[in-house]
């Protein structure tokens, strides 16, 4: 009976908590918001947690149903729809080589650029900023293609693989993934 | 006479059978008297009538003879008349004869005496006419001895010759009838011989019978008087040991007496209790019936918070519907706050402020969709608290229909106990009343024991004179079997 009676509050408290929070986030200098540069959505893929920088992102929406399609390419998922376009989906965890898109697909990354290209999310784990004191390049715990130039941020204290969007059309467009190269040849 | 007939049946039989002979015998005399007297009456009406009319006749001839002889020397017409007198007699005494007699050659004869009587008849008529006509004497006599005379020995030898023959006819009916009698006579001897043979061998039979039955009888009413003597010196015995169980009986009817009276006293505490029973009984009925009501009252309260628990998880559903349309709204927010944060990225410096609005709303959208999780599973616990208090509601209501059932049966079974107590109060007053009318009786047996036990004295006393009795029986037994032996071997 007393949790009960309890809840009602405690859900008042919260709700107080984050209007307060809502509203002194516009209480915040201007400065404080240039200096979040960098700005990253952290999502997981698979068993691997990536980064990639929002200015590298187009839009995000809901993973509708994707329609496989034959392919050499080993990364491509196949074929979605977003924002009224059919656009390509790829799948991170296999375009980089770090193994298998096991999770259900939740999100789709539409990719800013040339090509409408979409990647397949299972999780969206909030933003992060590409700042010096996140940035734990050169961190054990992932084994990329040396050719690669990527780093690794911290976030709530995972690693998430950092990853441009150029980068990503590197990949698809070279096939320079470790498992796309096994497969060509 | 088999066996199986009684002496009595027999010796009427016997008795019988000796009558009917005597009866046979004197019958079978009767009839030969009757024959023998019936042969003399008719020897003696016609044969010997017959020949008394033949003397008559003779007699009749001499008185017309003399007659005839006054008249010749008379005159007289007198002697005249008594001529046609005797004549007349004479012919009436042959017709009458001539009628009875059934001979032949007797009626021949007749009928000769008749002609000859005829031809004398007109020789006397002659004589007679001679005599008027003043004829000498001489000369009729002459005429006389030459016609009349011869006529009249001729009818006079003609009687006589009938007459002759009637004596013989009447001795020979004489002897027949002497025969006849003779006969029958021997037959009655006879019979009279048969039936005293008869009835010795009935008596000898009868007497044989009579002292073979009355042996048997007498061995019987030995046996009987043993037995008789036994049996009363046992029932002398029974009644002495009678009169000690009726002095047992009548302690024991005391003490009876003395236990119906308790039970009438228990019996009476019994009703008495039966009556508090039959009151609480009902006092508890009462009581039921109040508390069924309560729980009917319970059952509709019970029924009512079953209704409100569906309609409270009811509307958990919608509330779970209405958080789902949250937690939709919130996924689509934070949809939008990432794409305005994308966008705000895209503008570059122009949608720094943009971006920090977008960013808000997205962690609004994130805590609004930890809310809406922790929302759903209190509304998960309420619809599981729901659903137990439903379950727990549906069991008490599962337990009260079982408590009103009970209750019922509890209320049907006050309403036997009042019936029961009742009927055991009733009961109770029965056995009281049947316990005071067996005390009545048990005071009555109690007399009657008493008399038994009087009777059996005068029962053993009585079954001593039977003793005696059945022993002067036995003695008389005795001296009869040897009476009887006596005359078997007489």
């Amino acid at each position: 009976m007393n949790d009960r009676n309890n809840a009602p509050r405690t859900l008042r408290m919260s709700l107080a908590r984050l209007r307060e929070e809502f509203d002194s986030s516009f209480a915040l200098p201007l400065h404080a918001a240039n200096a979040q540069a960098g700005r990253m959505l952290c999502f997981a893929a698979g068993a691997v947690k990536f980064a990639i920088p929002m200015g590298d992102l187009l839009a995000l929406s809901r993973c509708g149903s994707i329609a496989p399609v034959p392919s050499h390419s080993p990364g491509l998922l196949g074929l979605a729809v977003v924002r009224a376009q059919v656009v390509p989906v790829y799948s991170l965890p296999r375009l980089t080589g770090a193994g298998a898109q096991t999770g259900d697909c939740h999100w789709l990354a539409l990719l800013r650029g040339g090509v409408p290209v979409a990647l397949a999310i299972d999780a969206l784990d909030g933003y992060a900023f590409e700042s010096a004191a996140q940035s734990v390049a050169g961190e054990t715990g992932f084994s990329f293609p040396p050719t690669w130039n990527t780093g690794l941020i911290r976030h709530n204290a995972e690693l998430y693989a950092t990853l441009r969007g150029a980068q990503i059309y590197d990949m698809i467009t070279q096939g320079v993934s470790q498992e796309g190269k096994g497969n060509a040849t | 006479m088999n066996g199986q007939s009684t002496f009595s049946r027999k010796l009427a039989l016997s008795f019988g059978v000796v009558v009917l002979l005597t009866v046979i015998a004197a019958l079978v005399a009767s009839y030969a008297m009757s024959r023998v007297i019936t042969r003399k009456d008719h020897v003696i009406e016609v044969n010997a009538k017959a020949l008394v009319s033949t003397e008559q006749m003779v007699t009749a001839l001499f008185r017309r003879s003399a007659a005839l002889r006054g008249f010749l020397l008379s005159g007289s017409p007198e002697m005249v008349d008594r001529i046609e007198q005797t004549h007349r007699e004479l012919l009436d005494t042959t017709n009458m004869l001539r009628a009875k007699i059934e001979d032949p050659n007797s009626r021949a004869k007749l009928d000769q005496i008749l002609e000859a009587d005829q031809t004398f008849e007109n020789d006397i008529h002659r004589e007679i006419e001679m005599k008027r006509a003043n004829v000498p004497t001489a000369e009729i006599a002459q005429y006389v001895l030459q016609n009349a005379q011869l006529a009249r020995n001729h009818e006079e030898q003609l009687v006589d010759e009938f007459a002759a023959a009637q004596r013989n006819v009447l001795e020979d009916g004489q002897r027949e009838a002497n025969q006849v009698a003779n006969i029958y006579r021997m037959i009655v001897a006879a019979i009279t011989a048969l039936v005293i043979v008869t009835a010795l061998i009935l008596g000898r039979y009868l007497t044989r019978q009579l002292t073979g039955q009355i042996g048997s009888a007498v061995q019987d009413i030995q046996s009987s008087a043993a037995e008789l003597q036994t049996t009363a010196a046992e029932q002398a015995t029974g009644a002495r040991e009678q009169a000690t169980a009726m002095n047992e009986i009548t302690t024991t009817m005391n003490e009876l007496l003395a236990t119906s009276r308790q039970i009438a006293g228990s019996a009476q505490r019994v009703s008495s209790i039966a009556n508090d029973t039959a009151t609480s009984a009902r006092h508890g009925d009462q009581v039921v019936q109040r508390a069924h009501e309560s729980i009917a009252g319970i059952k509709r309260q019970v029924d009512q918070v079953v209704t409100h628990m569906l309609e409270l998880g009811r509307k958990s559903q919608q509330i779970g519907g209405v958080v789902d349309i949250i937690g939709e709204l919130s996924e689509q927010t934070n949809i939008l706050a990432i794409n305005a944060n994308i966008e705000a990225a895209g503008a570059g410096e122009s949608g720094r402020r943009f971006a920090v609005v977008a960013d808000e709303i997205r962690k609004l959208a994130d805590r609004v969709a930890v809310s809406t999780k922790d929302i759903r599973n209190l509304i998960e616990d309420v619809r599981a608290a729901v659903n137990s208090t439903v379950m727990a509601t549906e069991t008490g209501s599962k337990a009260v229909d079982a408590g009103t059932r009970d209750f019922s049966d509890l209320a049907v079974s006050l309403s036997q106990m009042v019936s029961l107590a009742g009927t055991a109060s009733e009961a109770a007053r029965e056995i009281e009343l049947s316990t005071k009318q067996q005390s009545t009786a048990v005071e009555q047996v109690n007399g009657a024991v008493a008399n038994v036990a009087q009777v059996s004295r005068e029962a053993e006393s009585s079954t001593t004179e039977a003793m005696q009795t059945a022993s002067e029986l036995a003695t008389l037994s005795r001296r009869l079997t040897q009476l009887v032996k006596s005359e078997v071997s007489a």
